[in-house]
């Protein structure tokens, strides 16, 4: 209640003198607790800030990092990221020289939350000691690197071309997949969908994935062959990616995944094919006449999950004899396997009375069948 | 003859003195480990990573797998507090085993589940499975409805039809705290060794309110046996298991709430369906497979993340609860014995494995003829003051020590029990727990070796009536 009217008048600094208090004292740990709550609002962080340093916590801090104790040097590191305290990064930096995990984890934790360029420059540095030994989890370090958001992007792509590292090249792909794909972006996975390393083609394929094609251009043409890689998960983000891509020249490459042997495959290539719309119909046709009862179950479970069933079912109205017909079909096949649930769900809708009529001359050629 | 048999009862009190001194020195050892470590986890947990990774992309996601067998009356309660998780991307699976209560319909009633069609992959065999429930308003919950053939069974079926790379298992009458998924999955993130299995905390639900899945007010329950459950699972699960963990020692996770790698899992074929505790016998086998294989991998128990589950309130109920387990151990231990002594399994082989053979399995069979066997000899003479205030100190009132140890060691630490009265009764009960409590235990534990030798080796039901008083629906 003191501060807040302080900070949105720009006074704080006035009445610094208010506030001083002996460290560890109980007003000195009241006030960095108010300070650090008031730090989640954006508009008085800056003030925040110089006000951590100059009522003496980034000091207080900086001096428990010399503590032997793992746990006094990891709280001071943690408050010193909470404080978002800049001036403090080149000591934080010297941390990640410990070997010591649980310092370096909450380290590179709190360089993520400083996010300037020189917190981010000195995980970095270390990146290959810490993957490498492993000093810290793959999971943990990702987790960093994609706090520090869209500025990280140039100095990872940066950093990834000069290592050859598959993790550290794993760990940059996968902080990238969870980022705006840009024309950058797209060119450093284009790089390495050929990687030697599945995990690595997997993971650039997972950024393609997120490319805007109406805006960046590049070959799509280009994951085609991964379509038959011989690793299955390569093979379902490849998939993936074509069908978020909406590129429509790969659906009849996309319609053979539809039989992969693994069945995560077959599942992700359904998915992927019901978002073309009835540009699918043919392939989805195609496949369902085949035997494998495993992979026409896995289509219709896709279809119906997808919803791509209610598409089906309003092309029953469809002026497009040939649409209607297709649809009729791929209906007719998932009733005969059980998957009756978007037909019965309709009826009990009764929106278009038409629709309703062939769903029940349907269901009944089924149960006659 | 007579010199013989006096003999041997001297040597048998002798005995069940040393069973008694070793039992005490291994829990001393852990309430020793365990002081340290929560007390260095709690400082801890001020900068641990949980609020980071529960908006992060990273954080894998869970598939939480609810069996099901005549719950109707707490099974609302349960999915709702699933449901409730501070978690980025997890699913429910509520697998209905054959229930005849009622329980599915509440389900579809309270949750308006439609039937839907689901391909379901029976990688892990299971019961013929009859129908999958889903709301499309709660695309995170699905049901399913199997025919019975136990818990087992259905967390198999959950395991087929989850698409997650992990799951949690949660039992149908348990509350869970609202971030009690990220603090569970918090260490598995951070480590760099694989987590196969990591368990949390199981508080007693009886006596606390409860409001549309999320635990409002902690009061004790007036029920005694729940009381002394609580100082028994306080002692269990914030020295024991925390002292278990700190020498990488895990055996045991409750199945209550733990989360599991899902392939490592189906690596060893799921859950036995035989036996009648699925929980320890999972453990064992990650253990062997991991062991056996050279694969690195932990297995770790954490102390903050918290579920609260009932337990049972009447003497029927529990002895048939303690019974299953005892039987269950035993089952496990005779499974694998070939881990026994074997230096093939390092630690477990060596140190763990013999421990619960010798100590916690066949125990109370040392334990139950001790209280008989040495007041007698003190009282026909045959043992000295001494040795019988000994019997007494290592038997009982050590057990005080630890009970109410286990007690202060809650009260210094998370202090789920806020009043002072709840500190003062659960010390009283702490007490009296030694005097007659785990007497009754160690006869219900008798009673599942001689089960399990005369080949009584069947599931015994707990009935679940929904004892917490204090619950509102919705």
């Amino acid at each position: 209640a003191q501060f807040i009217p302080l900070l949105q008048n720009r006074t704080v600094l006035l009445k610094i003198n208010d506030f001083v208090s002996s460290p560890q004292s109980n007003k000195f740990q009241a006030i960095e607790e108010v300070l650090l709550d008031l730090m989640n609002e954006d508009r008085y962080r800056d003030e925040i800030r110089t006000l951590f340093y100059k009522l003496g916590y980034v000091a207080f801090y900086e001096k428990k990092l010399r503590s032997r104790n793992i746990i006094i040097r990891a709280s001071a590191v943690d408050k010193l990221g909470k404080m978002l305290s800049e001036p403090s990064v080149g000591k934080l930096i010297e941390m990640l020289k410990t070997k010591n995990t649980e310092t370096i984890a909450v380290t590179v934790r709190a360089l993520s939350k400083i996010k300037s360029t020189e917190a981010l420059k000195g995980i970095l540095d270390h990146l290959p000691t810490l993957l490498h030994e492993p000093l810290i989890a793959q999971k943990a370090m990702n987790t960093a690197l994609t706090s520090f958001g869209v500025s990280a992007v140039p100095p990872l792509i940066e950093y990834g071309r000069k290592h050859s590292d598959p993790r550290i090249l794993s760990s940059i792909l996968e902080v990238l997949s969870n980022t705006s794909a840009d024309s950058a972006v797209c060119l450093f996975a284009v790089e390495h969908i050929k990687h030697s390393d599945a995990d690595i083609r997997a993971k650039a394929l997972k950024v393609l994935g997120n490319v805007d094609t109406e805006s960046i251009a590049f070959e799509q043409n280009l994951v085609l062959p991964l379509l038959e890689d011989p690793v299955w998960f390569v093979r379902l983000q490849a998939v993936r990616a074509l069908g978020n891509l909406h590129y429509r020249k790969a659906i009849d490459f996309m319609g053979g995944l539809l039989l992969d042997q693994n069945w995560q495959v077959r599942d992700a290539a359904a998915t992927a094919l019901t978002k073309f719309g009835n540009d699918s119909i043919d392939i989805f046709l195609k496949i369902l006449k085949y035997r494998d009862l495993y992979a026409k179950e896995s289509i219709c479970e896709e279809i119906e999950k997808t919803n791509f069933s209610s598409m089906l079912i309003e092309n029953l109205a469809s002026e497009n004899r040939e649409i209607q017909a297709k649809s009729r079909e791929i209906l007719h096949v998932m009733h005969s396997l059980h998957f009756s649930t978007p037909l019965r769900e309709y009826l009990k809708r009764r929106k278009n009375e038409a629709i309703g009529q062939e769903i029940r001359l349907l269901i009944n050629e089924g149960s006659e069948a | 003859m007579n010199e013989i048999v006096i003999a041997l009862i001297l040597l048998f009190n002798y005995f069940v003195g040393v069973h008694y001194g070793v039992v005490n020195l291994v829990y001393s050892i852990l309430l020793t480990i365990a002081l340290f470590v929560i007390l260095r986890h709690i400082k801890r947990i001020k900068y641990s990573p949980i609020k980071d990774f529960s908006y992060s992309p990273e954080t894998p996601p869970i598939t939480l797998i609810i069996p099901a067998y005549n719950e109707k009356n707490v099974i609302i309660q349960t999915v709702e507090s699933a449901l409730s998780m501070n978690y980025p991307f997890f699913d429910v699976i509520i697998i209905n085993d054959g229930s005849d209560d009622g329980t599915l319909e509440t389900l579809i009633k309270t949750f308006k589940l439609n039937k839907i069609d689901v391909v379901y992959r029976n990688i892990l065999k299971t019961a013929p499975v009859k129908g999958f429930y889903y709301n499309a308003d709660i695309p995170h919950l699905m049901v399913i409805d199997k025919e019975r053939r136990g818990k087992a069974d259905a967390l198999n079926c959950g395991i087929n039809a989850s698409r997650s790379p992990y799951f949690c298992s949660v039992d149908a009458d348990s509350v869970l705290e609202n971030d009690a998924l990220i603090r569970l999955m918090a260490p598995v993130m951070e480590s760099t060794v694989p987590v196969v299995a990591c368990g949390g905390v199981v508080r007693i639900l009886n006596g606390v309110k409860v409001e549309e899945g999320v635990v409002k007010e902690i009061e004790l329950p007036k029920s005694s046996l729940a009381m002394f459950q609580i100082v028994e699972y306080l002692r269990a699960f914030l020295f024991g298991r925390v002292g278990w963990n700190f020498m990488d020692a895990i055996l045991i996770l409750s199945g209550t709430f733990s989360l599991f790698h899902k392939a490592s899992v189906i690596a060893v074929g799921g859950y036995h369906v035989k036996h009648v505790s699925e929980d320890m016998e999972m453990i064992v086998k990650l253990h062997r497979f991991h062991l056996k294989n050279k694969k690195p991998y932990k297995i770790k128990f954490i102390s903050d993340p918290i579920c609260w589950s009932e337990v049972p309130e009447s003497l029927k109920m529990l002895g048939r609860q303690r019974r299953r387990w005892h039987l269950g151990l035993i089952q496990s231990i005779v499974e694998h014995r070939r881990l026994i002594l074997n230096p093939k399994y390092g630690k477990l082989g060596l140190l763990i494995f013999p421990y619960y053979l010798f100590f916690e399995m066949l125990g109370p069979i040392v334990e139950l003829l001790g209280y008989i066997v040495v007041p007698l000899s003190y009282y026909f003479g045959l043992l000295n003051t001494d040795y019988f205030l000994l019997f007494l100190i290592l038997a009982i009132f050590y057990g005080v020590f630890l009970s109410t140890i286990g007690v202060f060691l809650e009260e210094i630490t998370y202090r789920r029990y806020p009043k002072w009265s709840h500190l003062f009764k659960l010390l009283t009960y702490g007490v009296f727990e030694n005097l007659g409590y785990r007497q009754i235990n160690s006869f219900w534990r008798f009673q599942a070796i001689i089960k399990y030798l005369f080949g009584r080796r069947q599931w015994e039901y707990i009935e679940e009536k929904g004892t917490n008083q204090n619950n509102k629906k919705k």
